[in-house]
């Protein structure tokens, strides 16, 4: 049985220049034009790859990958961004909302082929490779990190009976203290990695976030929001010409079961568990 | 640096003018845009005034070149000549440049946006159709011409298939 590729493209002849490259290559192809019939279309029958534009008429193809991500139906579909946004700032967040790959227009025949081959590759080594216990790894960069995030919560929903609640206001967390760990504790500094590992345990997941800068007190940050005076910090942050912000911990705390700095300071510890939250969302 | 014939750059900006200015108008900054000095070599014009240049990942690193030439309803939109691995090394390509901005719902004026959006990718594809039919290099034809070389090597190597 031939795989089934799903085009969400409005422009008429991008999309059928696509499905001509996919059809070419043996795969079953669905073509939709909207973004809205494209998540009904994924939604009914999820398709085993799916080419994503973004700029769409209606609901923006981001928005689609973020709702597919989000549910566990459809988390498992490989997703390729074929877009005519070339830039860094839109390539980042493709990552950040889910895509396995992002190829910009004009894409040539061989890129396309080579994001859907390896699009394809991610979902059988989540399936086949995954890892039960425990697993550590490093990431370098902002982009890389993202990958692993959605590689992590795609795990979690084939291995666990993570609700899609939970799920998502685990992303959230993860993407947080990712991002301090990354900006704040490394400096942004790509040959310093940040160490994450997560541990499966038959309640919970326990993942931790190191990076290799020097540590700080968490209670003590003062452009940071604190529980006692969530807003105080906001005068000491615009002193200091830093960008709106500092609710990272704060909203990070809210968002999982536990949440605990080493002594250093430069290590977090988040915990979300399964059971607890699947019966609070009841 | 690629080489673009002056007659096919003849042919992409008339087809291009006729489309953006149904009515004939062009206004006159775009008219002196597209004369340009027939007297040097095309390759080296690509580098100078009114040709703008930006460099671009796709479908790799390379220099695009762009004249700013607008439409009708919009003034903004680019004729591109982009690089590209096709039998002429570059492809015509119409840039909307109205992807800087998505109007959330509340945005008053959102739906008078959406509606600019719409009619740029008509243009778009209007444009890039008659290149097309033109024989002139585009997205779409240097995509199948990339197809037919594939469907021949196929005939001779087949490649492995997606069926499972």
């Amino acid at each position: 049985m031939a795989k089934a590729v799903l085009i969400i493209e409005d422009e008429p002849d991008a999309n059928a220049i696509l499905a001509q490259v996919v059809a070419q290559q043996g795969f079953d192809v669905f073509q939709t034009y909207s973004g809205r019939d494209g998540l009904a279309q994924a939604r009914k029958q999820p398709p085993d790859l799916l080419l994503l534009d973004l700029m769409l008429p209606d609901v923006d193809g981001f928005e689609i990958c973020e709702t597919l991500r989000a549910s566990r139906e459809t988390n498992l579909i490989p997703i390729v961004m074929a877009t005519a946004l070339a830039d860094t700032e839109h390539r980042v967040h493709g990552y950040r909302v889910g895509a396995n790959c992002y190829v910009a227009k004009p894409y040539t025949r061989e890129q396309i082929l080579q994001a859907i081959d390896k699009a394809l590759a991610w979902k059988q080594e989540i399936i086949h490779n995954h890892v039960e216990g425990e697993i550590s790894f490093d990431v370098a960069s902002e982009m890389q990190f993202l990958i692993e995030v959605n590689d992590i919560l795609s795990s979690l929903f084939l291995l666990t009976p993570l609700d899609e609640r939970s799920a998502a206001r685990l992303r959230r967390a993860l993407l947080e203290m990712g991002q301090n760990a990354i900006e704040w504790g490394n400096r942004s500094q790509v040959d310093k990695p940040v160490k994450i590992t997560y541990r499966l345990q038959s309640d919970r997941v326990v993942l931790t976030i190191r990076d290799q800068g020097a540590g700080f007190t968490p209670d003590r940050i003062p452009h940071a929001a604190r529980d006692e005076d969530p807003l105080g910090h906001i005068p000491v942050r615009e002193v200091m010409g830093l960008r709106e912000g500092g609710f990272g911990i704060l909203i990070t705390r809210g968002l999982v079961d536990e949440m605990k700095y080493n002594e250093a300071g430069n290590e977090v510890t988040i915990v979300q568990k399964f059971a607890a939250r699947a019966m609070a969302a009841d | 640096m690629i080489d673009v014939p002056w007659e096919m750059l003849d042919v992409a900006l008339m087809v291009y003018l006729r489309s953006a200015y149904p009515d004939g108008q062009v206004p006159d900054v775009v008219r002196k845009r597209v004369t340009l000095d027939r007297s040097r070599p095309l390759a080296e014009l690509l580098g100078d005034l009114p040709f703008e240049r930006y460099e671009s990942a796709a479908p790799f690193p390379c220099t695009v070149f762009a004249l700013r030439l607008g439409a009708a309803h919009y003034p903004h939109i680019k004729m591109e000549i982009r690089p590209f691995p096709n039998q002429h090394g570059f492809v015509f390509w119409v840039n909307t440049h109205d992807q800087f901005f998505t109007p959330d719902a509340r945005c008053r004026d959102g739906e008078r946006w959406r509606e600019v959006v719409s009619r740029n990718r008509e243009l778009k594809q209007a444009v890039e159709r008659a290149w097309a039919e033109g024989k002139l290099p585009t997205f779409v034809t240097a995509m199948q011409e990339s197809m037919a070389q594939a469907s021949q090597q196929v005939r001779s190597e087949p490649r492995s298939s997606p069926v499972t």
